[in-house]
């Protein structure tokens, strides 16, 4: 997340509370009456250049919210292969969802999370994975098993040779297949 | 833009630009390991509202004489990517080139994603 996506997001909640609060205190209840909210509207009639900013601000952050929600995520660059008629362009999304489903076809994968970048020169391709591996697997061989189908998967697919392979086993969760307790 | 071919003794023929992004996607469909062709948000939206749009996930540039193309198309698992982006270059090139005469100079193919056909194996059915 950017720094600029972080502060409206701080702007957004700061705004949202204020307004939740003063909706709240608005509320006539046993015992109260609605002397806040008459009081709040008589400042915002009073003070309009502050309650047209405010406006504006609310407004301007609801437009970078939204633009936020329908904005790609993916602003890597792709894989490009130039061919004779034009180019081919494998967006790095595709080479996760990849990556994804062949790490978890290893015995003792549980969950992971890939992550793909091109490599500089354009001839190769990195993954980036996080991993959760079951309790009763051996993490070298996991390890193993995931890149050796990785190189043979990205370079069958893409047609581009897979450069490296960053993995993290981030957690071990419950076996994948336990005996039975029971006979 | 539209092009436009004069035909001093019969008139004219318009070829719309949505004509050729349709051809295109169609012919970009038929390839084996195409499984869609990814359009953007606004073209989901109007989907959604009931517009059938063939041409979706195509751009093209058309000139007098000739066309450029860009698609972005959602390739099936386990196919070899640039043998089935190849084929739709091929494939979209000839198909515009027989319909409407422009030459095509360029198809630029992006797989934006990968569909996955079959459910994820379970346990038992790990690879070793």
């Amino acid at each position: 997340m950017k720094a600029i996506d972080r502060v409206v997001l701080v702007i957004s909640s700061i705004i949202i509370v204020i307004l939740g609060a003063a909706v709240l205190a608005s509320v006539p209840g046993a015992g109260r009456d609605s002397s806040f909210s008459m009081a709040f509207y008589d400042t915002l009639r009073e003070n309009k250049a502050l309650t047209v900013a405010a406006s504006v601000l609310v407004v301007l952050v609801v437009l970078y919210q939204v633009s936020l929600a329908l904005r790609t995520d993916d602003e890597r660059r792709p894989i490009v292969a130039t061919t004779a008629l034009g180019q081919v362009q494998i967006s790095m999304a595709a080479v996760e969802s990849i990556a994804k489903r062949v790490a978890r076809s290893v015995n003792g994968v549980r969950d992971v999370d890939a992550r793909a970048e091109g490599d500089a020169s354009g001839e190769g391709v990195s993954i980036q994975l996080r991993l959760e591996v079951s309790a009763d697997s051996s993490i070298p061989d996991v390890v193993e098993g995931i890149e050796r189908e990785l190189a043979a998967t990205i370079s069958a697919t893409c047609g581009l040779p897979l450069k490296k392979v960053h993995t993290l086993v981030k957690s071990v969760g419950p076996e994948s297949s336990k005996p039975s307790k029971v006979s | 833009m539209e092009l436009e071919s004069n035909r001093a003794e019969l008139g004219t023929v318009k070829i719309s630009n949505e004509v050729v992004a349709v051809i295109a996607g169609l012919a970009a469909s038929e390839v084996e390991g195409v499984v869609s062709l990814a359009g953007g948000i606004a073209e989901g939206w109007s989907e959604l509202l009931g517009k059938k749009n063939l041409a979706r996930g195509v751009k093209v540039e058309v000139g007098e004489k000739q066309a450029a193309v860009d698609l972005n198309v959602v390739i099936k698992y386990g196919s070899v990517i640039p043998e089935v982006c190849s084929k739709v270059q091929e494939n979209v090139k000839r198909a515009i080139e027989v319909m409407t005469g422009l030459e095509v100079v360029e198809v630029n193919v992006h797989v934006t994603s990968v569909f996955f056909e079959q459910k994820e194996p379970t346990g038992e059915q790990r690879v070793k």
